[in-house]
């Protein structure tokens, strides 16, 4: 699991890599926190690169969302590959938190 | 030894006491079984004991959690060789209704939120019953059930699976009115789907009400 963040005018996009699921979560929900406790209340997830997403992912990426909405803030995800978008589909996760085909779609969706 | 909160077992098993009588309100027992196999798998997952996906659940994590039924739902999965899926573990667990039911009833009388009752019925048959003594629990669980089903909040993991179970038991339809009930139905769905686990429970209650329906009807 890899992470990197770029910071461009108000939305900060989080890259993400690998796998997330018990092992990683923590480690994903600490690096967004930070984001947000730095004033970043837009977040896009950039899942390119995500491989594998367990139900301990899914909560993680719904915990930040929620962090997120709490701070008068958003995110959105965006780029996931076949299988980890099947995982967010059969979950309903598209009903809560915005996901984009694209990174322009996903900076549409939250009005960046 | 027990857990300093409840967990989604012990609340889901408070929530199905009648207020007034203590006595469980169960759409059939198999329901319940399954509604506290539920509840434990869903503890262990949140506790990071555990962890699931579209195809299987597995320990990720044998460190004991300090929970007497947690830990032996923990070393049963653990013991399994090979993986299944969430559902085929619901049911496993979710058979032993009676012992899951008489040891979740028992940690509530010893902790103090229950109190157990020896009641008799017709004169002649004996039943227990199990008062809330202060149904502070109750409360608290049913208000975050309430906030989150009238709200348009992303909701807390452990909200929506204590959603999903309330849902099978049969609890919400006796909080909610039926106009209230068709106002969340969607909301009701979108929050259960959320959590593998709770759409397992979800599918082996309804197929365990199926076969029963089919049971009882006339060829």
């Amino acid at each position: 699991m890899n992470q990197n963040t770029q910071t461009g005018g108000p939305v900060v996009v989080h890259q993400l890599a690998g796998r997330i699921d018990t092992s990683t979560s923590p480690a994903v929900e600490a690096a967004i926190k930070a984001k947000l406790a730095e004033g970043n209340t837009r977040i896009l997830l950039d899942m390119r690169e995500v491989t594998y997403v367990s139900s301990a992912g899914l909560r993680v990426v719904l915990l930040v969302a929620k962090q997120a909405k709490a701070a008068n803030g958003s995110l959105a995800l965006f780029g996931l590959q076949p299988s980890v978008r099947e995982v967010f589909d059969i979950s309903g996760f598209g009903k809560i938190i915005p996901i984009a085909a694209g990174e322009a779609e996903a900076r549409a969706l939250i009005g960046a | 030894m027990a857990m300093n909160h409840l967990t989604l077992a012990d609340e889901i098993v408070v929530l199905m006491l009648d207020d007034r009588s203590g006595e469980l309100r169960e759409v059939f027992g198999g329901v319940t079984g399954v509604a506290i196999a539920g509840g434990l798998l869903m503890e262990l997952a949140l506790l990071g004991r555990i962890d699931t996906d579209l195809h299987s659940l597995f320990v990720v994590d044998t460190k004991p959690t300090g929970d007497d039924l947690l830990d032996a739902t923990l070393r049963e999965i653990a013991a399994e060789p090979g993986r299944n899926s969430s559902a085929w573990w619901v049911s496993r667990i979710g058979a032993r209704r009676d012992e899951l039911l008489s040891a979740v009833l028992a940690r509530l009388v010893e902790r103090g939120i229950l109190r157990e009752e020896q009641r008799r019925f017709l004169w002649v048959f004996e039943r227990r019953a199990y008062p809330q003594v202060s149904g502070r629990e109750e409360r608290e669980a049913k208000a975050r059930l309430m906030a989150l089903l009238f709200s348009d909040t992303v909701p807390e993991p452990r909200d929506t699976l204590l959603l999903g179970l309330a849902d099978v038991t049969g609890v919400l339809d006796g909080m909610l009115s039926t106009e209230e009930r068709r106002k969340v139905q969607s909301r009701i769905e979108d929050v259960v789907a959320l959590e593998e686990i709770g759409r397992s429970v979800g599918r082996v209650a309804q197929e365990l009400q199926a076969a029963l329906a089919q049971a009882i009807l006339p060829l």
